[in-house]
């Protein structure tokens, strides 16, 4: 037999003399509450005498001092992340000269410079929301489900939790692989931030209309993703177009991505976003 | 006793399941580009190191594609470092001066004497080598060299093939006005490397380049008439393609795209007419009859069909006839007189000339007479000429004191600029790529 399974009792035990008794208490209950002794209700429309002991004084609104507070241990502050670093040095060749006649030197790709220290805006910390005083859960051992306590545990998951900071050298920061997986990344992006990244586009998009084709050319979409750092994750993308077989195509799609690079860094509120920003160049040929 | 759960209540539990432990999945942020800076391309062309002839290559790379009009070459003293050909630039020094693209390059001599230029494009953005070339040639060829070097940046840059390794076949003029003397000349592209073709003994006219060949037609007017010559420009081989003594005048011949025919116009008893001649038989062929004035024949690229210029229906209007002759019909409608048809390479567009009172234009128009457009307007335009690449439209343009100068302009009609030939020269025609 297939499904769930759950627990009852055994097969062959009797259980009328329990299903009676129940069907008794819920019977009686039932009674109770429709014919037993009711408090007497005032009679409707007439009137209840209040009176007034004193007035409440004006609301003071002090704040007020604030006791000290148990705060449980909480998990260490999320250390800013360091300015990104290149990546290794690496030594690949170069594809090779095309009309090399006899032997290409062969060329190296060399390591590129560190690039230069960008100021980068240091990721926001996550501010602890105000707890009200915990309860001393370890004063009451017995009580079966603490809703603050779970409150706690879930706002000390959603930090960034790490070892504790250190005085010692960090090392060189690693590219981030997962800046989706950072909470509260790209939170509070209103339209007027997306009008106005738009409007960066467009004044970064140099796109050649005097060449002949170019305005024919359907719009489309580049997609790229957006680092903790505001730097791009990997190469700015097209869906191939910058591949394209069309010369014409592939030279506006590549000008599309350098307007997407050279808007770098991104905003921090774009951190951990994926922007896919439609071109299109036969609106902007024509509005020229 | 087991009591087990029935499979849509299973179902339900599993669905549930999985959609609370699914990862909240977020949408991509949209964003509308549908503007553009449409600015010169802004690159940066280093100095070629090695031999001293590489900041001369580099000067003429420099030079065509500034006159093209979609780039902007950046001032060398800005430029933070000289990078070796076989070294990764440094990008975010070129981004710093906002350099979109960077042409490297280095020139050696062989043991053979022979120059080897080796370049680099780079696109400063993405850091991608878009161009990686050795190009080898004797050291007189070096700014043959650096025109191809210059058409491998524009081609990669703008999609379209360059234009800049060709050569311009023209009409020289010197001497005065009652005695003038026309030479036939030849120069690059840019005004380098001038040199005359005929001695000027006789008035030379409508010259004319094969659309592959470095060969040309030119007509010579001598006391006993008019001849079509052929000239083989690499060869120097010369023939001429007819005489015709019944014929007071015969007028611009152009080849046809297979280079096997060549289209003109005759002029006979007050009336002009279309002719073709075969190249290989000689064999003559009338296209046209009647005694208007039809002229300036230009095939399509397919060599399908023929424009020609008449005033069969009074005024001077444009044409178009099946290449065999039949199926002619008017694709020219608006006010004022066309004139001098030249098809484009790509076969979408029709050059032509317009006056309109005092004023002569270099227009444009679909190849159905559709969507014409002037691209400029001056006192007096006459013999445009395309380039290779269908995009730059060469003419003459003849200034108040007679003068005659060759310009340039291209399609849309925004980049306009005189052509660097220093004296007076008319009738200019266009060479394919030299490579």
């Amino acid at each position: 037999m297939s499904g769930f399974a759950i627990g009852g009792p055994p097969r062959g035990t009797n259980r009328l003399p329990a299903l009676l008794a129940a069907v008794a208490l819920h019977l009686g209950l039932f009674a109770f509450v429709m014919f037993g002794p009711h408090p007497a209700q005032p009679p409707v429309g007439s009137s209840v005498p209040i009176n007034i002991v004193s007035t409440a004084p004006a609301t003071d609104s002090r704040p007020a001092e604030q006791a000290p507070q148990t705060v449980a241990a909480a998990a260490p502050e999320p250390v800013p992340q360091a300015p990104p670093q290149p990546p290794a040095p690496k030594v690949e060749p170069l594809p090779a000269f095309s009309r090399a006649p006899p032997s290409p030197p062969q060329v190296v790709k060399q390591a590129p410079a560190p690039a230069p220290t960008k100021v980068v805006k240091a990721i926001p910390t996550p501010k602890p929301t105000p707890q009200p005083a915990l309860r001393a859960a370890a004063a009451q051992p017995a009580k079966p489900f603490d809703f603050n306590h779970l409150q706690q545990i879930i706002e000390n998951a959603n930090r960034t939790s790490g070892a504790p900071a250190s005085s010692a050298a960090r090392g060189p920061a690693r590219v981030e692989t997962a800046p989706q997986a950072r909470p509260n990344a790209g939170q509070g992006i209103s339209q007027s931030d997306l009008t106005g990244l738009s409007q960066l586009l467009d004044r970064l998009w140099n796109l050649q209309c005097d060449v002949g084709g170019v305005s024919a050319i359907r719009p489309f979409k580049v997609t790229f993703t957006v680092t903790m750092t505001g730097h791009l994750l990997g190469p700015p993308t097209a869906g191939g177009l910058e591949h394209s077989s069309d010369p014409v195509t592939a030279s506006v799609v590549r000008r599309a991505l350098d307007a997407v690079h050279a808007v770098e860094p991104y905003d921090p509120k774009y951190y951990g976003q994926t922007i896919s920003p439609i071109f299109d160049p036969s609106h902007a040929c024509n509005n020229r | 006793m087991k009591n087990t759960l029935p499979p849509w209540l299973a179902a339900v539990v599993v669905g549930l399941a999985a959609l609370i432990g699914a990862p909240t999945a977020r949408a991509d942020i949209v964003v509308n580009v549908d503007q553009a800076a449409t600015q010169p391309l802004p690159i940066a062309i280093t100095a070629f190191g090695g031999a001293s002839v590489g900041a001369q290559i580099s000067s003429v790379v420099t030079a065509d594609l500034a006159r093209s009009g979609l780039f902007r070459p950046l001032d060398p003293a800005l430029f933070h470092e000289q990078p070796d050909v076989g070294v990764t630039p440094s990008f975010d020094a070129w981004k710093s001066i906002s350099a979109q693209a960077l042409l490297v390059g280095s020139v050696t001599s062989g043991a053979d004497g022979r120059l080897s230029v080796d370049f680099r494009l780079w696109d400063v953005y993405a850091g991608d080598q878009l161009v990686g070339t050795r190009l080898t040639a004797t050291p007189d060829s070096w700014r043959t060299i650096a025109h191809q070097i210059a058409d491998a940046v524009y081609e990669k840059l703008t999609g379209e093939k360059g234009y800049f390794d060709t050569r311009v076949v023209f009409v020289a003029e010197s001497g005065s006005k009652t005695k003038k003397v026309t030479r036939l000349a030849i120069m690059d592209q840019d005004g380098a490397n001038p040199s005359y073709l005929t001695d000027g003994s006789a008035l030379v006219f409508a010259p004319r380049f094969s659309t592959r060949r470095q060969e040309i037609t030119y007509m010579v007017l001598r006391p006993t008439g008019a001849s079509i010559y052929l000239k083989n420009l690499d060869t120097g081989r010369e023939e001429v393609l007819g005489r015709f003594p019944n014929m007071t005048m015969t007028m611009a011949p152009r080849f046809s795209p297979d280079d096997s025919r060549v289209a003109f116009a005759a002029e006979a008893s007050g009336a002009s007419n279309i002719y073709v001649m075969d190249l290989a038989s000689h064999a003559l062929h009338r296209l046209t009859s009647g005694l208007t004035v039809d002229t300036s024949p230009s095939f399509s690229p397919d060599g399908g069909q023929i424009v020609f210029n008449s005033d069969r229906g009074g005024e001077p209007e444009l044409y178009v006839m099946s290449a065999g002759g039949g199926d002619v019909h008017r694709i020219s409608f608006g006010a004022g007189r066309y004139t001098a048809p030249v098809w484009s390479p790509d076969g979408k567009l029709i050059a032509f000339v317009k006056q309109q009172g005092q004023e002569f234009s270099i227009g444009v128009m679909g190849s159905d007479g559709s969507g014409e457009r002037i691209l400029t307007t001056s006192y007096f335009a006459d013999e445009p000429t395309w380039a290779p690449n269908g995009r730059v439209i060469m003419f003459e343009r003849k200034l108040g004191n007679g003068a005659s100068r060759l310009w340039t302009v291209d399609v849309t009609g925004h980049i306009q600029k005189e052509a660097p030939y220093p004296v007076s020269g008319s009738d200019p025609a266009w060479s394919p790529l030299l490579h």
